[in-house]
C-alpha cells in the first residue's frame, strides 16, 4: 500500500486534531455530583439548580457528572452504593460533591486517605469529624446547621406558653440522627425541648405525634425523607404530601418544618438550609479547587449560615397563627410563600 | 462476533455473512439439505444473532432501550461494561453453540478446501488498496476507543464523529458515498424507535403500562431467580404477535420498573429482554431466517434439524441467564 501524498496534509491536520481532542479530554476537569437522594426529590433538584446557576456563570470547561443513591425511594441503597463506586472509578473525577449524610456515609468516605478524587462535602447534618473529614488537605465542603435560632425567635409570636414545650420528630436514618442530635443540642431557654424520636415508619410518626397531643406546644418536623408506611418488608414509602398533610391536620401542637419540602408538600410554616445556595457555594468551591490544582492545600469548611422561610396560608389561618410581614416577604421573595 | 459492536443490526450483519456462506457451499461442494450446510448455515446465522445481545450497540433494541435506564446507568453500561457485565452469558452461549453443533450438526466435510483456487482469487484482488487499510483502522479505532474511554474520556460519539470525519476528509468516503454507502434507513429506524420511546416516556405511557400490570409481579419479592423466568413468559408471549424489536422494548418498559421494585439492577431487566427476545419457535418470528428465505437458501437446509438446533440454542439462551446470577451478585449489580 502507498500513502497518497495528495493525503499528506489532511493526514497531518488529522493527527493534530486528534492529539488535541485527546490532550483537551484528558485535561478537563471532571466533577461528579453523587446525591443520597433521587433526582425527583425537590432538595436535589434545587440543589441542581445552585449548581447549575454557578457553572452557567464561569468559562472554565469542565465534565459534570450527576449519580442518585435514591435513599429516598428505596430501604436497601446496596446497588446504588455499587452503582456509585463504579461511576468514580469510571469517570475518576477530580472533585467529588457528595450531597448530605448516606452519599459522605456510604461513599465518599472511603475516598478521604487517596490522592483522588478530592471531596466536596454538603449539607451534612454531622460533623466533619464523624467521617473523618477534619484536617484532610483534599476535603472541604459545608456542613449543614438546622436553621434552629430562627425557629426559636418565631417562637414568641406563635400562640401558647411564653416557654414553650418543643418535640422533634425525625426520620431513622443518619440524616434524620444527626438533625435530632444538632436539635438536641441547641440551647432553646426560654423554651425547652419535651421529647424527641427518631422512627422508621409512618405508622410510629403518627403515635409519637399523637402522644405529644397534652405535653407539647411546638412539633418540629425534620426530615421524612425515605419513612417506610408501616413495619411490613413490602410496604412503600410515605409520600410527602400524605405526611405533610397528616401532621396539619391531625397534631395538637404547631408544626414548623425544618426542609423547604415540608411547606411544598402542604405544611404551614417551615425554616430550613437553602439548597440553591449549597449547590452554588459547591460548585464555586469545586471550580476554585481545580483552577488551583497545581498548589493544593487545606481548605477549612465551612457553615451555611443562610436559610430559607417557607410559608403556606393555610394551615396557618386554619391554626388563627399571624406571622411578621417579614417571614412572609421573605419567604414571597424566594418564591416558598404559598397562598 | 466481531461485526457485533460495529454493525448493529442482525439483519445487516447476516447479509454481510451470507454471500460468505454461498460461497464456501460452492467451495466446498457440500450436497443440498445434507449436514454440512445446515450446520454452515446454523453457524451463519448464529454468528449474525449470537452476540446481539451482549454489546450494547448490537441490536437496535439496546441502542434505544438504554435510554430507558437512569442517566448514570447509560453511561456506566453504553461502552464495554455492558460486554463485561453479559460476559458469563456470552461464554455459554459460546460453548452451548459449540456443543450444539457437535450433537446436532456433527458435519464432517471429506473435501479439502481449495486453498489454490483461494489463494488464485486472493492474488487477483491484489495487495489491500489505501481505502482499505483506512476502513480496517477505522473499525480498529472504533473498537479499541469505545473499549478504553475511562483511560482517555472521549466519549463514543466524538470517536465515531471524529473516524467519519478522517474517512471524508481522506477521500475515502466520497459525497456519493456518503449519500449511498451509509445504511440510512438503519439510522433513521434507530431515530424513529428513540423518538417512540422519548415520546411515550414524555406521556407516562410507559408509566400507565408499568402501573398496570405491575401489581400482578408482586410474587417476584426480590426473587432474581422468578424474575428471571417473568422477564422470559413476558418476552416470550410478546414475541408470538410482535417483532422482536418491538417485544424487546415493551418488556424492557414494562419490567424495569418491576426489577427496580425488587432490587434487582434495571440493566438486569434490559438484558433479559434483548436476550430472551431472541428465542424464536416459528419461522416467522425471526427475521433473519426470514431474510435467508427470501433469497432461497432455505431450501438448501435440512430445516427440521436446523430447527432443532434453534430450539437447544432458545435453552442455552435461558441457561446462561440462569448461571449469570452468582457473577452479577459479584459484580455488585444485584
Amino acid at each position: 500500500m502507498k500513502f497518497p501524498s495528495r493525503h499528506l496534509l489532511a493526514g497531518i491536520f488529522l493527527g493534530i486534531s486528534l492529539l488535541l481532542l485527546l490532550a483537551f479530554n484528558l485535561n478537563r476537569p471532571r466533577i461528579l455530583v453523587l446525591h443520597s437522594a433521587s433526582n425527583e426529590s425537590r432538595w436535589v433538584k434545587d440543589v441542581n439548580v445552585g449548581i447549575r446557576r454557578t457553572l452557567a456563570t464561569q468559562l472554565l470547561p469542565v465534565t459534570v457528572e450527576w449519580d442518585y443513591m435514591d435513599e429516598d425511594k428505596r430501604t436497601d441503597t446496596a446497588l446504588q452504593t455499587a452503582e456509585a463506586h463504579r461511576a468514580i472509578a469510571r469517570l475518576d473525577p477530580d472533585i467529588l460533591i457528595a450531597v448530605d449524610d448516606e452519599a459522605n456515609a456510604q461513599v465518599a468516605r472511603h475516598y478521604v486517605n487517596r490522592e483522588r478524587p478530592r471531596i466536596v462535602f454538603v449539607s451534612i447534618d454531622q460533623s466533619p469529624s464523624f467521617y473523618g473529614y477534619e484536617g484532610l488537605p483534599n476535603i472541604t465542603g459545608i456542613a449543614e446547621r438546622l436553621p434552629l435560632t430562627a425557629v426559636r425567635d418565631v417562637l414568641p409570636i406563635l400562640p401558647g406558653n411564653t416557654a414553650q414545650r418543643i418535640a422533634a420528630i425525625a426520620v431513622n436514618n443518619p440524616t434524620g440522627q444527626a438533625e435530632l442530635s444538632q436539635v438536641r443540642g441547641f440551647n432553646w431557654s426560654p423554651h425547652r425541648l419535651v421529647a424527641s424520636k427518631a422512627v422508621a415508619t409512618f405508622t410510629d410518626w403518627q403515635t409519637f405525634v399523637n402522644n405529644r397531643a397534652m405535653d407539647t406546644d411546638i412539633l418540629l418536623v425534620l426530615s421524612y425523607s425515605g419513612l417506610k408506611l408501616s413495619d411490613s418488608d413490602n410496604s412503600g414509602f410515605a409520600d410527602g404530601k400524605l405526611i405533610a398533610s397528616w401532621v396539619e391536620s391531625q397534631a395538637a401542637p404547631i408544626p414548623i418544618g425544618l426542609h423547604v419540602a415540608y411547606v411544598a408538600d402542604g405544611g404551614g410554616l417551615a425554616f430550613a438550609p437553602p439548597p440553591t445556595v449549597f449547590g452554588e457555594q459547591a460548585m464555586a468551591m469545586a471550580l476554585k479547587w481545580v483552577e488551583n490544582k497545581a498548589s493544593p492545600q487545606t481548605t477549612p469548611p465551612t457553615w451555611s449560615e443562610h436559610f430559607d422561610v417557607a410559608v403556606r396560608a393555610g394551615p396557618l389561618n386554619h391554626r388563627g397563627i399571624k406571622l411578621l410581614p417579614i417571614y412572609i416577604e421573605a419567604a414571597r421573595l424566594g418564591r416558598r410563600y404559598y397562598p | 462476533m466481531v461485526l457485533s459492536p460495529i454493525v448493529p443490526a442482525g439483519n445487516s450483519r447476516l447479509s454481510i455473512l451470507l454471500p460468505l456462506y454461498t460461497d464456501m457451499i460452492k467451495g466446498l461442494h457440500l450436497e443440498p439439505r445434507s449436514m454440512g450446510t445446515t450446520a454452515l448455515m446454523a453457524a451463519t446465522v448464529s454468528g449474525s444473532l449470537l452476540f446481539a445481545p451482549l454489546m450494547a450497540t448490537s441490536k437496535p433494541a439496546s441502542i434505544t432501550a438504554i435510554t430507558l435506564l437512569p442517566l448514570e446507568v447509560q453511561r456506566q453500561f453504553a461502552g464495554s461494561y455492558w460486554l463485561v457485565a453479559a460476559s458469563v452469558a456470552a461464554v455459554g452461549l459460546l460453548l452451548l453453540h459449540y456443543l450444539l453443533m457437535r450433537w446436532l450438526l456433527p458435519a464432517t466435510n471429506p473435501r479439502p478446501l481449495p486453498k489454490v483456487r483461494i489463494s488464485g482469487q486472493l492474488g487477483l484482488l491484489g495487495p489491500l488498496s489505501f481505502a482499505e487499510w483506512m476502513a480496517l483502522g477505522s473499525i480498529a479505532a472504533l473498537l479499541l476507543g469505545t473499549a478504553t474511554v475511562s483511560l482517555h474520556h472521549v466519549q463514543p460519539p466524538w470517536i465515531g464523529g471524529c473516524i467519519l470525519i478522517s474517512l471524508l476528509v481522506m477521500g475515502v468516503l466520497s459525497k456519493q458515498d456518503f449519500r449511498r454507502q451509509i445504511d440510512w434507513s438503519l439510522v433513521f429506524y434507530l431515530i424513529g424507535a428513540d423518538s417512540m420511546v422519548r415520546i411515550m416516556t414524555h406521556l407516562g405511557v410507559d408509566d400507565a403500562l408499568s402501573r398496570a400490570v405491575g401489581g400482578y409481579f408482586g410474587f417476584i419479592n426480590g426473587r432474581i431467580e422468578v424474575f428471571v423466568l417473568v422477564a422470559l413468559m413476558t418476552t416470550t408471549v410478546l414475541r408470538v404477535g410482535l417483532p422482536g424489536t418491538a417485544s424487546a422494548l415493551i418488556s424492557t418498559i414494562l419490567l424495569i420498573p418491576v426489577a427496580e421494585a425488587n432490587g434487582i439492577h434495571p440493566w438486569i431487566s434490559l438484558f433479559l429482554c434483548m436476550l430472551f427476545s431472541d428465542i424464536w419457535f416459528a419461522q416467522y418470528q425471526n427475521s433473519a431466517w426470514i431474510q435467508v428465505v427470501s433469497r432461497g437458501l432455505a431450501a438448501d437446509v435440512d430445516v427440521p434439524r436446523f430447527m432443532r438446533y434453534i430450539q437447544g440454542m432458545n435453552l442455552a439462551r435461558v441457561l446462561v441467564a440462569f448461571l449469570s446470577i452468582p457473577y452479577w451478585k459479584w459484580l455488585q449489580l444485584q
